[in-house]
């Protein structure tokens, strides 16, 4: 037998093979399915985004009007500080020490 | 209905158009992917993926050329994706059936032996099929499974009539060298 038959034979046995009468119905459901996908897919993340932004911006506004709400007088207490008396340098150079 | 008014309907959205359009085409993008591919699952695998493609690139369809070129064309392009991202799996399969073929061998009587060389044959064919360089491939499918002019293969590779000539002659010449142990059997 010639090549040239051995692939004529081997191709008319592929072309014979036929599409399964079904695929058209499969692709029109896929793409309703993806369509829907679609939908969801590009809704769902902006609410999610929506929500996060709008959390933050709650949370930071309730900071601040809880933070001006808090009023009253501030009572100080007044701490006279002073080096010399902390930090007695004589101790260190040994100026009037007895011994 | 004429193809335009068809593709017009579907670009209104009219899903039974596009039924229509598939069911006329089906079989010639099947056919195409399982030159390339030689499994039917695979093959309907790919023209599912083509007509998913069509439909939602039928707005960008230029009625320059036919639709069914532009068909052809996507069918291609499609189908060498496919190979190239089952590439290991494909591997992988082959190594199975050979695996099985070999233990097959073992336990069968004569007439299954007859069986298993015609197997052997066409994967042989097979093989030398897809071991083609991509453009002689491409030709050839469409040459031997599509029966296609060369002038109408020039233009779904947008290329001369002549280069067509010398893939289709290039690609008859491997296949015979590859194939060239046949002969004696």
């Amino acid at each position: 037998m010639k090549i040239d038959n051995y692939i004529d034979d081997f191709i008319r046995k592929e072309k014979e093979k036929q599409v399964n009468p079904y695929l058209a119905t499969r692709v029109l459901a896929k793409l309703e399915k993806n369509d829907e996908a679609v939908v969801f897919g590009t809704v769902a993340p902006i609410w999610k985004k929506l929500a996060v932004a709008a959390s933050f911006a709650l949370v930071i506004a309730v900071g601040f009007g809880l933070g001006s709400m808090v009023k009253g007088d501030k009572e100080y207490i007044s701490i006279n500080i002073n080096d010399a008396q902390l930090e007695n340098l004589n101790l260190y150079t040994l100026i009037d020490y007895d011994e | 209905m004429s193809e335009e008014q068809l593709i017009e309907k579907i670009l209104s959205g009219d899903k039974e158009a596009f039924r229509l359009l598939m069911e006329k085409y089906q079989q010639q993008v099947f056919r195409v992917a399982i030159g390339f591919v030689h499994s039917r699952q695979d093959a309907e695998d790919i023209t599912q993926e083509v007509f998913i493609r069509v439909y939602r690139s039928l707005n960008s369809f230029k009625e320059k050329s036919l639709f069914s070129t532009w068909l052809y064309r996507i069918t291609i392009n499609t189908s060498i994706n496919y190979i190239n991202k089952n590439k290991r799996r494909n591997l992988l399969t082959n190594a199975g059936n050979n695996l099985m073929s070999l233990l097959n061998k073992s336990n069968e009587e004569r007439d299954a032996h007859q069986q298993l060389e015609a197997t052997e044959i066409e994967k042989s064919i097979q093989k030398a099929i897809d071991g083609l360089p991509e453009k002689q491939r491409k030709a050839f499918i469409l040459s031997k499974y599509e029966d296609l002019s060369q002038r109408e293969i020039a233009e779904i590779m947008q290329t001369s009539e002549g280069a067509v000539e010398q893939l289709l002659v290039r690609a008859k010449k491997s296949l015979q060298k590859k194939l060239a142990y046949l002969v004696g059997k």
